[in-house]
């Protein structure tokens, strides 16, 4: 019944969002990008079991001036304190964007976004919990010339298992970007409710940075810094990005 | 009978060991599924943040572009100057050459005639080197 509730209501959200007038395409107005990301994590995430959790990352997508798109395919290895190692392949993330309310002549602009997790990791290993997620978020974006701060809040609604009921999730965070040369950096705050009981809510910091080699290929790096009990203690990430001509 | 009793407590302590291995396996699934459930807040952040930065991206990329084509443009317009300067330095080597058949036919001295001549072939090379860096840059 779960499922049904989380995939019929999912799609028909997905399909609502991509047809708000102004969502299709216009010839020669979106940027595709492909890219791949390396990385990990460690710590308890608030549970009673230690982790590392490394993933690589097929990432791909496309920005059009008023909606973006964008999907990410992990592959999953994660060792255990007791000594178990699982992998395989993650749940596999879609994204769905859209301008609510384009650049103001003061610089301030609205996204919303419809992010949706599908099931593709395997639950027996405990690589996801095998149900749909679907997340609802919103940006209130200001823009200057080279400088842009983001605030965000957002809401999970977490898919329930067969043995494990899980808490729906808030989300929040801040974020700055600036553009320094053929560098762009951010930092963000990021927080949410835990999706297990009697847990402090995650908190982090996350510190990232790409750099331009050309108008095609870009570095990313990425790092992360668990501010609470249930967050991951350390993260760290690299990649690069080709956009497509 | 001792060695029944025996096997019979090692069965029992390697079927204990088994069950409580499996027990210790089936939590830790449950604590990575627990985590995998935390996990999903921290991507999707993550996600939008890949988002924002995605749009950065964008933005550098016509920053990129607008420089290619400056310095393009700055390209031509030097070209278009050089052009301008050698077709002037032209026009000044062929007044010069005028000049000088004019002033042979006249009072001039053969000192005067020399020094003006060798200007002239000093003009014209000055312009063969001009003509030859403007190939070069073409």
């Amino acid at each position: 019944m779960t499922f049904e509730f989380h995939g019929s209501g999912v799609f028909l959200a997905v399909l609502c969002f991509l047809c708000i007038p102004g969502a299709q395409a216009k010839p020669g107005d979106s940027d595709y990008y492909m890219g791949f990301e390396a990385g990990g994590l460690s710590g308890d995430f608030g549970t009673l079991v230690d982790s590392d959790l490394y993933s690589f990352q097929v990432v791909g997508g496309l920005l059009a001036s008023n909606y973006d798109v964008s999907v990410s395919v992990p592959y999953l290895i994660q060792k255990d304190d007791p000594g178990y190692t699982v992998e395989g392949l993650g749940d596999i993330a879609l994204l769905v964007g859209h301008t609510l309310l384009p650049k103001q002549a003061d610089g301030i602009s609205v996204d919303g976004s419809v992010m949706l997790k599908l099931p593709t990791a395997d639950e027996s290993k405990g690589l996801g919990t095998g149900e749909f997620d679907i997340g609802l978020i919103l940006d209130i974006n200001h823009q200057w010339p080279s400088f842009s701060a983001s605030l965000r809040a957002g809401f999970i609604n977490t898919g329930d298992t067969a043995v494990d009921s899980y808490n729906n999730s808030f989300l929040y965070g801040v974020s700055f970007f600036r553009m320094d040369g053929r560098f762009g950096n951010y930092l963000s705050l990021e927080g949410r409710t835990a999706t297990i009981d009697h847990v402090a809510n995650p908190l982090e910091l996350q510190i990232g940075t790409f750099y331009a080699l050309n108008l095609n290929y870009m570095l990313t790096a990425n790092a992360l810094i668990g501010l609470s009990n249930s967050s991951p203690d350390l993260g760290m990430s690299a990649g690069f990005r080709y956009w497509f001509d | 009978m001792k060695t029944i009793i025996a096997l019979t407590a090692l069965a029992g302590v390697f079927t204990y060991s088994l069950a409580y291995a499996d027990m210790s396996r089936s939590q830790s699934q449950m604590m990575n599924a627990q985590q995998s459930s935390q996990r999903m807040g921290s991507q999707m952040m993550q996600h939008d943040s890949m988002r924002e930065m995605s749009r950065m991206m964008v933005q550098m990329r016509d920053m990129l572009r607008d420089m290619t084509q400056l310095m393009d443009q700055d390209r031509l317009r030097d070209q278009t100057q050089m052009r301008d300067m050698s077709r002037v330095m032209a026009q000044m080597s062929e007044a010069l050459r005028n000049m000088s058949s004019n002033m042979q036919q006249g009072m001039m001295s053969e000192q005067d005639q020399d020094r003006l001549q060798q200007q002239v072939r000093d003009m014209e090379k000055a312009m063969d080197q001009l003509h030859k860096q403007l190939d070069v840059d073409d």
